[in-house]
């Protein structure tokens, strides 16, 4: 299993999503998991569990083949900076004029390297780099490995998976979180792009995380629909709780990263609108992300400053904090590949109001739809819900309805039954 | 002789807390007591004392010869005397002397002019009212935050009592006309002080910028300067920061200005003047008109370094919408929290602006951003709002 993020030191969907399958699939399948980058403790998980930060030497001494070890090695020991190699050959004192140019160059490539997965990003401007670099170590580390099937979450994994099985022959199954068509649209056309189209093209088999983006793959991927299999994602139950707001006015609660994917600009005109109406409510813009400056100034400009509240970036405990509070969660995306977020609102009792273009959609069956642009109907939804208590009492069990099925083990289990069809 | 007209202006604001979302009707301390506390132990022993033991000193030698003036902002009194008596007691020593003139202004550096004319008065009376008490002096000459000033301003300060108002010689505003003559307001009897920016600013701005071509500058050569100007008056209006906090100790500022003083009181081309020395009450001198709104600040020297963006029209708006609330609520504590919000500097750090009149703001800023000062502020009103609220609900369409 070849991942990117994960948590708790990554919280994105894709880091919550890839976690909850990996922990449920580990009842079913003998599993690997690969990521960048992961903290301490994770390392008694159910499941095996490697980040790429945390090689440790046993690991390294079981690499049979000797020069990737060196390799390896290097990256390793420059980390904790305890290299002996690097010590040693600062000592050695001849050497020619070449050997020292590769030591200058090996120096700064692994000094590169390094800092690929020392941050806080797993993405940035050198995403590129970063995925290049989790590719080639995969491969390097692939051989200690005993698998019959790859699996890669999102593009930033998809090269490694393709590597992988253009060296072993093994099936690759691809699991989408998001596409580069989320987040750029129609035009999407980068190179991103055709990382992800050469991966869809060599898979043997894809799992969206909805039909949603099943359909975006047939679509604007142009894939044939024999080898897409709709998985879509569970949610571990939560301890929930209700947390009594300091204030008296409702609270209306968006989630996401201030990106235009997730539509923040659709909710602060929802904001708006509501707000001309009824002077009691109160919405949160909770996240971080290139659109905030923009949007704390056109709240500005709309002079709804004062009932619209920017938490900046948050941590998990946080986010379960507002969930606690809200009387209301809206996800306006513009195009949302699913939308855990919903469910989590879902588990904590908040009525939603979602995008029609997101996955979550076709699983809260129950919960108030709109499309993304249609503010009215979003307005409409959100004033019913915060007016008449029995449409909310409707809402909050429709969706506890619907959440029953959605387990990370109904999921684990779709998997692993797709894992059997393409070994047989 | 040239009068010289020294004006020195100490401002701290009442800086507010990151005040998160969370806190949100939890009504937690707004201001940061910490960063106000160290700023203000730092800028009294970096500039408010030492400026003052040297006035000080040069008061008492120049035998009533050097004469300057002193606008202490309310936020200012109200810090020193919680965090740093001493400073309070080093600007009573200097005013005893009776060389020393004090000016009136907003007690909380505000814009309330611009919002409200109510507040403004009471806060000019306020003001008044402290300056006495702690001074036993009754101020009348008038600087309005941030030497702001238009022509209605000017008459409604001459009807609270006052015959000299300060301001800057805005170049945009004032059509070429010379700062370094005495004016009167606009169909008013107001004497009118144009700030003389460009020599102003070699103390306060130039002074240690390496980069200046007079650096490190000479007080012969600024003393050369100050003659060459040959107006009547010669206004020079700074922070008093500058000496010490915005210039520290080892830039030379105080022997700058020490040498300077002497060179002057021993110059008969110049001499120091208080304002209230050379207020006239003749109507022989030229009115000015500034329909617009001038200040001392950025290039704009307008209202923009505080009003010049959404985020701090709304901030300012939703500040001032409050006022009738806050006054019905007879809370000495809820009216004395919307006062320290209605600081200027709250605003000033929300600007948006780029290059050096960015960095002005950022070096007195104490936030990451513009957009989280405005963010905080927001928050805090919003919590105020709430505060205010359970006393005085407002009555607006509710859901059941």
């Amino acid at each position: 299993m070849l991942g990117w993020e994960f948590p708790p030191l990554f919280n994105g969907g894709l880091g919550i999503a890839c976690a909850g399958l990996c922990n449920a699939l580990s009842e079913f399948v003998d599993l690997t998991l690969v990521v960048p980058k992961i903290s301490k403790e994770q390392i008694k998980s159910k499941h095996k569990i490697l980040g790429l930060n945390r090689l440790n030497e046993e690991f390294i001494e079981n690499i049979v083949y000797e020069d990737v070890a060196k390799e390896v090695e290097k990256v390793y020991e420059i980390e904790i900076e305890l290299d002996p190699y690097y010590v040693e050959t600062h000592k050695s004192e001849k050497k020619t004029f070449m050997e020292k140019e590769v030591e200058k160059i090996k120096k700064q490539k692994v000094g590169q390297m390094r800092e690929k997965f020392q941050f806080e990003n797993l993405y940035g401007d050198d995403v590129i780099q970063k995925v290049i670099f989790y590719a080639e170590l995969v491969k390097k580390i692939s051989s200690s490995i005993d698998f019959d099937i790859i699996h890669a979450h999102d593009w930033m994994t998809f090269l490694a998976g393709l590597e992988l099985k253009k060296m072993t022959g093994r099936p690759l199954v691809l699991h989408v979180h998001s596409l580069d068509y989320d987040r750029a649209g129609s035009e999407s056309r980068g190179w991103i792009y055709d990382i992800e189209k050469t991966a869809l093209n060599e898979a043997d088999l894809i799992m969206p995380v909805s039909n949603y983006t099943g359909n975006i793959l047939t679509s604007h991927y142009n894939i044939g629909k024999n080898k897409i299999l709709t998985i879509h994602n569970g949610i571990d139950s939560e301890k929930v709780y209700k947390k009594k707001k300091s204030f008296p006015e409702k609270m209306v609660l968006f989630i996401g990263r201030l990106t235009g994917q997730k539509g923040p600009e659709y909710f602060l005109d929802i904001a708006t609108k509501i707000y001309k109406k009824y002077k009691d409510v109160r919405f949160v813009i909770a996240g971080t992300g290139e659109r905030l400056t923009h949007l704390l100034e056109d709240g500005a400009y709309r002079q709804i400053g004062n009932r619209v509240h920017f938490t900046g970036f948050i941590n998990r405990e946080k986010i379960k904090e507002l969930l606690s509070m809200a009387d209301v969660y809206c996800m306006p995306s513009v195009s949302e590949p699913f939308g855990l977020t919903a469910l989590e609102a879902a588990q904590f009792e908040v009525p939603t109001v979602i995008s029609e273009r997101s996955g979550v959609a076709e699983v809260l069956k129950g919960s108030l739809k709109a499309d993304f642009w249609d503010i009215d109907l979003m307005v409409e939804h959100i004033t019913q819900l915060l007016s008449n208590e029995q449409k909310r009492r409707e809402i909050i069990e429709n969706n506890k309805r619907d959440l029953e099925n959605l387990t990370w083990q109904n999921a684990a289990k779709e998997v692993a039954k797709a894992y059997d069809s393409l070994l047989n | 002789m040239t009068k010289i007209l020294l004006m020195l202006k100490t401002h701290q604001p009442i800086r507010i807390n990151e005040y998160s979302f969370f806190d949100l009707g939890k009504h937690k301390n707004y201001f940061n007591e910490g960063l106000n506390k160290f700023i203000i132990d730092r800028v009294t022993d970096n500039s408010y004392l030492p400026t003052n033991k040297l006035l000080k000193k040069l008061l008492d030698k120049s035998d009533g010869k050097f004469k300057i003036s002193i606008s202490l902002s309310g936020t200012t009194i109200d810090q020193l005397e919680k965090y740093r008596p001493d400073a309070i007691e080093s600007f009573q020593q200097l005013i005893q002397t009776g060389n020393v003139e004090v000016l009136s202004e907003t007690y909380y550096h505000s814009l309330s002019y611009f919002y409200s004319k109510a507040e403004f008065d009471e806060q000019v009376n306020l003001h008044r009212k402290k300056i006495k008490q702690l001074f036993n002096v009754l101020p009348v000459t008038f600087v309005n935050t941030e030497l702001t000033y238009n022509d209605a301003l000017a008459k409604d300060v001459h009807n609270l009592g006052f015959w000299g108002i300060l301001t800057e010689g805005a170049d945009w505003a004032l059509r070429g006309i010379s700062t370094d003559n005495l004016y009167l307001g606009k169909n008013s009897d107001i004497n009118v002080f144009l700030r003389n920016h460009g020599l102003s600013n070699d103390i306060g701005y130039r002074f240690s910028d390496i980069r200046w071509r007079h650096f490190p500058l000479k007080h012969k050569t600024y003393y050369n300067w100050l003659l060459k100007s040959g107006g009547d008056i010669l206004n020079l209006f700074l922070d008093f920061e500058t000496f010490g906090e915005h210039h520290k100790k080892e830039t030379g500022i105080f022997s700058f200005f020490e040498k300077l003083t002497n060179k002057i009181l021993k110059s008969r081309k110049l001499e120091f003047k208080k304002f209230q020395d050379v207020i006239a009450k003749t109507s022989e001198l030229d009115e000015i008109q500034v329909p617009q709104t001038i200040s001392w600040a950025d290039q704009e020297k307008d209202l923009t370094a505080w009003r010049g963006n959404a985020m701090q029209y709304e901030a300012l708006l939703r500040l001032y919408e409050m006022e009738a609330a806050v006054k019905n609520a007879k809370d000495h504590e809820i009216l004395s929290t919307w006062r320290n919000l209605q600081t200027s500097d709250h605003f000033y750090y929300m600007s948006t602006k780029g290059l050096t009149d960015g960095d002005v703001h950022n070096y007195f800023s104490p936030f990451f951003s513009p957009h989280d000062a405005y963010r905080y502020y927001m928050n805090i009103l919003s919590d105020f709002e709430i505060l205010l609220n359970t006393s005085h609900r407002v009555v607006s369409p509710k859901f059941g």
